[in-house]
């Protein structure tokens, strides 16, 4: 039986993909867990394992390297030795092509992995079409790693593992069955998950790619898609600004987000999705925009209500670090519900920013300049207070302008008031 | 600190404690005037008498059954029997009789009894002059077994036993008897159920018994230059065994080899495997690897008999064999 490798969706988001380059030629001979090929999709490259062992064969009808296709567009197959006399890689091209594909397709939002409620499946996983073969209680991968297996898993593909490695790979959240084993009949053992581990932090599933092009695309797609409205309000964020005596120094993003995460929490509905619906999130994840070489990019600090100022601080300053080496995973720039973005240090005072589709909203961080303000209007009283412009774009079809007004109130409010917020400074 | 042989530090503890307690008699085959087989009590019969160092003839159920007895009316007896082998034309009595007079008296009985005699393969002794036994004593509720490896711990070791309230089994392997060593001065003993960390490593526990352990500290050595680090742990005592020094082990290394001349049918290595997948699991990166002595009467000849036990080569390739998995 043929193994078929076809694009799969590298993310939530992912409509094409591109065929970056073959590592194995065809005719060539593939080992189970060797990499067969590179894939990049929307701001990731991964490269492809094949779960089989056996003859590369790449069909005349499948896309030439560099030219994007919908995802489940077959590229390949893997067939064992004693099929390759025959088997003709362009006859089952026919009924199986990647227009068939395509239609069969499961978009975001619709689809496997959806239930009819219309709330947000899991993002942590992904479902990447098989093709033909319809075994659906197998063929789900997550949506980043290093390696991402494709294809269906059968029984006998899922690695042995020792019970330490299986313990190692749950500490470090690693999807064991995607590595490949050194121990004796490519038994996992610990070694490959700790190895696994680096290679992670070391951001091996970097970022890589026009990162032009898929900032062009998702711009124009939000502005072409969503029905913008921007708020401005001014928050007095002089008690907010002491918080950067702390020894870990909070960047503005920090407490934000933090701020954020509250005001989030109590209007749910900003911090929804549009997927043919509004679809409530369950988490809270505020990505944080980085301006790096490539591009703009919004790498995520995940669960932030469960976070410290101070893990929110770590963790924003790890994602700013990768952002700006070019070595973000895809685990670090999906599934964000809400976003951050801060234009305050080049002295602007306020701005429109465009929202992260699908999300529901961004808030753009305007300068924190000391202003003379009144105090007291009754005594006619003046001060120097630290004013900060808060511009939250909020997408017209998700929430009206009263709700959306409400919460940029609040998070006015926090951000005046942040001892409310962050209990002895934490 | 003195340089001591195996054989002379465990005579020091039997000197040193029938010095020090009249109720301490030595029984068995030559242990009297001609001061032991292998000089087990030499120079104790000059000292002490005919009475405390008392030669038997060859009845080893007589003399176990009269030594359980001797205990149970306070004495301390030590039954010194050359060769293991020959404990066991006494097990009904130690079974049926010495292992239980503590737990059918209700406690009111004490069994302060020293079993001892040499075991081990690789003097041509054929096959019954060869044998080990223990695991089969470990089995039997009741019992104490020593297996010193160094003459630091025959000395500490026998000590203890000479202390202890229960039937100790105290095995000396032939290959040890000559083995020269530091021994402490004076009052030395080692508690029983305490493992030694021969020596610290990494990569992979090697549990080693009695001669063993000097094999496998040799390989341990030789692949250190190959930047293989084994850390190898010498029970000491296999009855009580400790399983927290072996756990703790496997918890730094996730692999585990036992070592045991003995055979490996329900051996030493199939109790410290099973404890281990019963209460180490997740500490385990690769399946638990045992090597034993070949499940055959041991041969005769030189050629064959080296066949049957592990040596260097063996336990080289075993090490080896459990780092690739």
């Amino acid at each position: 039986m043929p193994y078929e490798i076809v694009m799969p969706r590298l993310g939530w988001n992912m409509e094409e993909g591109t065929l970056v380059e073959w590592l194995k030629q065809d005719g060539e001979t593939v080992r189970q867990g060797e990499m067969v090929c590179t894939i990049e999709g929307d701001k990731a490259a991964a490269e492809i394992e094949s779960f089989e062992t056996g003859i590369l064969k790449i069909p005349d009808a499948s896309p030439p390297p560099g030219q994007t296709v919908p995802v489940g567009t077959l590229l390949g197959f893997v067939v064992a030795e004693h099929e390759t006399e025959t088997f003709d890689p362009n006859a089952d091209l026919g009924h199986d092509g990647p227009g068939e594909s395509v239609a069969a397709l499961p978009g975001p939002g619709a689809g496997p992995g959806r239930d009819p409620t219309g709330r947000a499946p899991d993002n942590s996983r992904d479902t990447v079409p098989t093709g033909r073969v319809p075994d659906n209680s197998r063929d789900t991968v997550p949506t980043a790693g290093a390696a991402i297996a494709i294809g269906t898993l059968h029984e006998q593909d899922v690695p042995a593992i020792s019970p330490r490695a299986r313990r190692a790979a749950e500490t470090a959240g690693i999807d064991w069955r995607l590595l490949k084993g050194s121990g004796r009949s490519g038994r996992i053992v610990e070694r490959d998950v700790l190895e696994a581990a680096t290679d992670e932090s070391d951001g091996k599933a970097a970022v890589q790619g026009d990162m032009r092009q898929v900032i062009a695309r998702r711009m124009a797609e939000a502005h072409r898609t969503t029905a913008p409205v921007t708020l401005h309000t001014e928050a007095d964020v002089t008690a907010l600004s002491s918080f950067f005596k702390d020894e870990f120094r909070p960047s503005w993003y920090d407490l934000m987000a933090g701020i954020a995460a509250v005001a989030l929490a109590e209007h749910p509905v900003m911090n929804a999705s549009w997927r043919d619906g509004v679809v409530l999130n369950d988490g809270i994840h505020i990505g944080i925009a980085v301006d790096t070489e490539g591009g703009v990019i919004a790498p995520v600090i995940r669960d932030v209500p469960g976070k410290s100022l101070q893990e929110i601080s770590a963790e924003s300053k790890r994602l700013v670090r990768a952002a700006r080496d070019g070595c973000l995973t895809l685990d670090q720039i999906e599934g964000g519900t809400f976003t951050l973005t801060n234009l305050g240090m080049f002295g602007v005072d306020a701005f429109t920013p465009i929202i992260h589709h699908p999300q529901c909203a961004i808030i753009g961080l305007g300068r924190a300049a000391p202003r003379v303000v009144v105090v007291d209007e009754s005594s006619g009283e003046t001060g120097i207070r630290r004013m900060m412009a808060l511009s939250l774009t909020f997408d017209h079809r998700i929430v009206d302008g009263a709700p959306a007004a409400r919460f940029l109130r609040r998070v006015r409010q926090l951000a005046e008031d942040p001892e409310s917020v962050f209990v002895d400074g934490k | 600190m003195t340089e001591r042989t195996f054989t002379e530090a465990a005579r020091e503890a039997l000197s040193d404690a029938m010095d020090a307690d009249p109720t301490i008699f030595v029984v068995g085959e030559g242990a009297g005037e001609r001061g032991g087989n292998f000089e087990t009590t030499a120079g104790l019969y000059e000292k002490h008498g005919p009475v405390r160092l008392c030669d038997t003839p060859i009845c080893e159920r007589g003399f176990i059954g009269m030594c359980t007895g001797a205990a149970m009316t306070g004495t301390r007896p030590v039954v010194d029997f050359m060769f293991t082998d020959f404990i066991l034309d006494g097990l009904g009595e130690l079974i049926n009789q010495t292992s239980k007079m503590q737990y059918m008296s209700n406690g009111r009985l004490k069994m302060p009894m020293v079993l001892r005699g040499c075991i081990g393969i690789g003097h041509s002794a054929a096959t019954h002059h060869s044998g080990s036994y223990y695991p089969l004593f470990v089995h039997i509720p009741g019992f104490r077994v020593a297996l010193p490896s160094n003459p630091a711990d025959a000395k500490g070791l026998f000590a203890t036993a000479l202390r202890s309230e229960d039937p100790v089994f105290f095995m000396e392997h032939r290959h040890l008897l000559n083995l020269k060593g530091p021994v402490p001065e004076g009052e030395h003993r080692v508690p029983f159920g305490q493992a030694a960390v021969a020596r610290e490593g990494t990569d992979a526990t090697v549990v080693a018994l009695t001669v063993m352990v000097h094999h496998a500290l040799q390989i341990a050595e030789e692949l250190s230059s190959e930047g293989i680090s084994l850390e190898i742990i010498d029970p000491r005592t296999v009855a009580p065994l400790d399983t927290e020094t072996i756990l703790e082990s496997v918890r730094k290394t996730g692999r585990l080899l036992i070592v045991d001349e003995t055979f490996m049918p329900c051996g030493i290595g199939a109790e410290i495997s099973a404890h281990v997948t019963e209460h180490g699991f997740d500490e385990l990166d690769a399946p638990i690897k045992r090597l034993n002595g070949a499940h055959v009467p041991t041969p005769y000849s030189p050629s064959l008999e080296q066949a049957v036990i592990p040596d260097r080569t063996s336990i080289e390739q075993a090490v080896r064999e459990l780092l690739a998995e």
